[in-house]
């Protein structure tokens, strides 16, 4: 693999470029570090909003002129919101990557925030939150975030709460955006089939004449040690069975444990790559799913973590079988935790999770998105450590220290468990035939 | 510009059980990716909805060789992936594997296809999660939705009009006899496909594959069953579900489309790119979602297979604006039969299909899976490079046309959603 280029423009721009030259494509991202994160009390979901208003066109490109422009060059791009960062692509033919990086320059400081485009993003976005409501999942997924942060905002939904949705305002988001999109606050990456000194000069035309802009502002709050259990049941229509999630507090992205923490999530539901929305490959051969899903009681189960800024949360998630109570899935989870803390893991079992881990990595070698994504990533949330070091770190884990951070981090104290409960059935439907 | 897939860079090799065998390289990745398809779907479930689907999902729940659990363990311990779904009309294999383990990823994938065994423990486990599945579904409103318009658009006993679950009195009575027959009768090497793409010489990959799928026993000749014709209804065939504890209503809104094998297939294809796909979901997107804010998402889609699938129109809206998004759906079809595609919007559709070949086909996996439908649909392995020249014969008239074929006057509209007020 060819290395990584690391810059930083004078006026702030973090700059990370690597070649691939596997396929005449070439993708480029900016990872902005704002997220539900840096949201107030009341303006949940800004972040979010803004990143739909930067696909509303500049005075340059504008409305409906961007999504053409990149289809016309055969090239696909997106963007997605997370706690910690709003990250925006481009993939294109190799050829064209200098459009995705004058574009994106121009998008990051002229985005037009028209109070008539507002308003129809406004209801497009609460039916996107809607559309997520249909699953009891989603609920409990709030109710478990809430409860388990008390002071940070990681327990605000990053789409935001409806009543937020309904109140924020035009200026809101301009001013959102203006504190946060400016080359000192982004990443840019770019992966491809190119001469990174040529993408390096046209990342430099494009984002060097940008003003830096101020210091964004830090997000104080931290989430005070938890000193007991906190338990949500969740009791509402919608859903056809029941459904268990665990959340325990774990540390921020680059604490010494974080690899013994990945090895601890590959014993119990197969080993994931690191970066966002990955899911591994298997996991079948698992704790979790042997005793859940082979023992009859569910028909899903999962675990994970997602690297953060601040300290986060190791996830447990599992869908019940009919008939099956939550409290079932809970006490064959909670075994599977006891042990972690009792024994350590053999060999084998150490093995096959570092075999894993290593072929996770030759799979992100495949293609230059989800590579770019990984790049993003790692500086966004500030984990000083490149592929390889992650991957000899995972190496030297031992059954001893996955057995010292299980102890530490799977315990009761630092849980948040979530029951969702169904409660009646369908209403029966009714048809007709109009004409 | 070379195209990602030439047909010179193919090898594609029918060993002598009769299955078809297909191998690209892709120097320098360190992996391969797999992805292999069986013509045996429920399109073969005939009377018994449920049972191709109950069929693939115990594939990797334990062969003549290896149990589930071991199965699990060996692909975990290569950090290999393997996995099953079985669709309407193909049980679809893909996997992937570090470059020096494709013999055993493909060890694998030729035991699950050829030699699974049906355990009764392990059936017993799947009929339980595809019972629990069906009942999650039936109260998904996309899922839903889907459900009651394949039940009004097609007949019955058409493949289409199934509930892609399986019926729930189905799923409960299956033996493990009676999925070892389907199994005999309809998993043959000669309705099969296996395409591996990656880091290995396509010469020696060949072998590999005919090394592993030796074991699958020729069966000889097979026929896709018949079933009833689906007829276009005089009116609009609407009907709703109403569902407890819901916010969003969700709608498909859709007529009968053509097979991928349709001499009128690019025709249509490229009308419907317009009406629901390119930019921000095309032209409907652009109306319901851009222009009126009313939905996330509301995009059309065409499910051109084997068979000619449903050409629909799907939405999820809050429930007081459904009405107002059907007409503004059934207003801009109209006005693409109307008035035909606008200024360069023909010549922008064009140029998107053939130049996202590149960025489409970037992966192993994306080439796999293109080889794949390649030979489903015997497209030929120079139809990546015939590609631009088919999308640059399609005339504007041809897609006029097209449109047209969208019966804006008789549809089925299936709906799910909460109790509406009022």
């Amino acid at each position: 693999m060819h290395e990584v280029h690391a810059t930083t423009l004078p006026n702030g721009l973090q700059v990370l470029i690597q070649e691939s030259h596997a396929a005449p494509v070439a993708t480029f991202w900016v990872w902005y570090r704002v997220g539900s994160r840096n949201e107030p009390s009341g303006y949940t979901g800004i972040s979010h909003w803004v990143e739909h208003m930067l696909f509303k066109g500049t005075p340059a490109h504008p409305s409906g002129t961007l999504t053409r422009l990149i289809d016309r060059l055969g090239g696909r791009w997106n963007a997605f919101t997370w706690k910690d960062y709003t990250a925006y692509f481009e993939v294109m033919p190799v050829e064209h990557i200098g459009v995705a990086v004058r574009l994106e320059a121009d998008r990051m400081q002229n985005t037009i925030f028209d109070p008539e485009v507002v308003a129809n993003e406004r209801t497009v976005i609460i039916s996107e939150r809607e559309g997520a409501e249909n699953y009891p999942a989603y609920y409990l997924r709030e109710e478990v975030e809430a409860l388990a942060f008390k002071a940070h905002p990681y327990r605000q939904p990053v789409i935001g709460w409806k009543g937020d949705l309904r109140a924020i305002t035009r200026d809101d988001l301009y001013h959102h955006y203006r504190t946060y999109y400016h080359p000192s606050n982004a990443i840019a990456v770019a992966v491809g089939d190119f001469d990174p000194g040529q993408v390096a000069a046209l990342i430099t035309e494009a984002f060097g004449p940008v003003a830096p802009g101020d210091p964004i502002p830090a997000v104080r709050a931290e989430e005070p040690e938890q000193e007991g259990e906190r338990r949500v049941v969740l009791r509402r229509p919608g859903g056809a069975t029941a459904l268990l999630q665990m959340a325990f507090h774990v540390p921020r992205a680059g604490h010494p444990d974080l690899p013994a923490l990945l090895v601890l999530d590959g014993i119990l539901s197969g080993f994931k790559g690191v970066v966002p929305f990955d899911g591994g490959t298997g996991g079948r051969s698992s704790r979790l799913y042997r005793a859940l899903v082979d023992g009859g009681l569910a028909t899903e189960v999962g675990s994970g973590l997602t690297p953060s800024v601040d300290p986060t949360l190791f996830r447990i998630g599992a869908t019940a079988r009919s008939g099956v109570a939550a409290g079932a899935l809970e006490a064959a989870v909670n075994r599977e935790i006891a042990r972690l803390h009792d024994e350590p893991a053999d060999s084998a079992e150490m093995a096959r999770v570092k075999r894993q881990a290593q072929a996770q990595f030759v799979y992100l070698r495949d293609g230059v998105f989800r590579r770019a994504m990984s790049l993003g990533m790692f500086e966004a949330v500030e984990w000083p450590q490149t592929t390889q070091a992650l991957i000899e770190s995972v190496e030297g884990v031992s059954s001893v220290e996955v057995t010292r951070v299980a102890r530490t981090y799977l315990s009761d104290r630092r849980c948040t468990v979530g029951h969702y409960l169904p409660e009646d059935g369908p209403e029966g439907g009714v048809a007709e035939v109009v004409s | 510009m070379t195209p990602p897939i030439a047909a010179g860079q193919v090898v594609r090799t029918v060993l002598p059980n009769g299955l078809t065998c297909l191998v690209m390289p892709s120097p320098d990745s360190g992996a391969v990716a797999i992805h292999g398809f069986v013509k045996a779907g429920a399109i073969f479930d005939r009377d018994r909805p449920g049972m191709a689907r109950f069929v693939g999902s115990t594939l990797m729940r334990g062969t003549a060789r290896r149990s589930g659990p071991q199965l699990a363990e060996d692909l975990d311990g290569i950090g290999a992936g393997l996995a099953v779904a079985s669709g309407l009309e193909t049980v679809v294999l893909s996997g992937k594997s570090l470059a020096d383990d494709a013999p055993a990823l493909l060890d694998a994938a030729a035991e699950v296809l050829a030699e699974p065994s049906f355990p009764d423990d392990e059936v017993e486990r799947v009929r339980g999660e595809l019972i629990t599945s069906a009942h999650v579904n039936s109260l998904d409103t996309r899922q839903t939705s889907e459900r009651i318009f394949r039940r009004v658009a097609y007949p019955t006993g058409h493949p289409h009009s199934h509930n892609p679950d399986g019926d729930e009195s189905v799923l409960a009575s299956l033996t493990p006899e009676d999925l070892r027959a389907f199994h005999a009768e309809q998993l043959r090497p000669e309705a099969a496909a296996v395409v591996l793409v990656g880091d290995v010489d396509p010469g020696r990959a060949t072998d590999l594959v005919a090394a592993s799928f030796v074991r699958w026993p020729a069966r000889g000749a097979w026929a896709i069953p018949g079933f009833p014709a689906p007829h276009a209804p005089s009116g609009i065939l609407r009907e709703e579900s109403v569902l407890p504890g819901k916010s969003q209503a969700d709608l498909v809104l859709g007529a009968h489309g053509v097979a991928r094998t349709d001499p009128d297939y690019y025709a249509v294809m490229l009308a419907n790119l317009l009406l629901g796909q390119l930019g921000m979901m095309g032209r409907i997107g652009e109306n319901v979602r851009e222009r009126q804010g009313m939905a996330y998402y509301a995009y059309s889609d065409l499910r051109a297979g084997l068979l000619a699938g449903p050409w629909w129109v799907r939405a999820g809206v809050h429930p007081s604006n459904l009405e107002r998004a059907i007409a503004a759906i059934i207003h801009e079809i109209e006005q693409l039969q109307r008035d035909g595609p606008a200024g360069d919007e023909l010549a922008d559709a064009r140029t998107y299909l053939v130049g996202s070949l590149a960025v489409r086909l970037e992966t192993n996996q994306g080439i796999a899976q293109t080889l794949a439908d390649i030979e489903l649909f015997g497209l030929g392995l120079d139809y990546i490079e015939r590609y631009p020249e088919i999308i640059g014969s399609i005339s504007r008239e041809a897609i006029v046309e097209a449109i047209r074929r969208f019966p804006t006057e008789g549809y089925t509209l299936a709906i799910a959603g909460p109790q509406r007020e009022g």
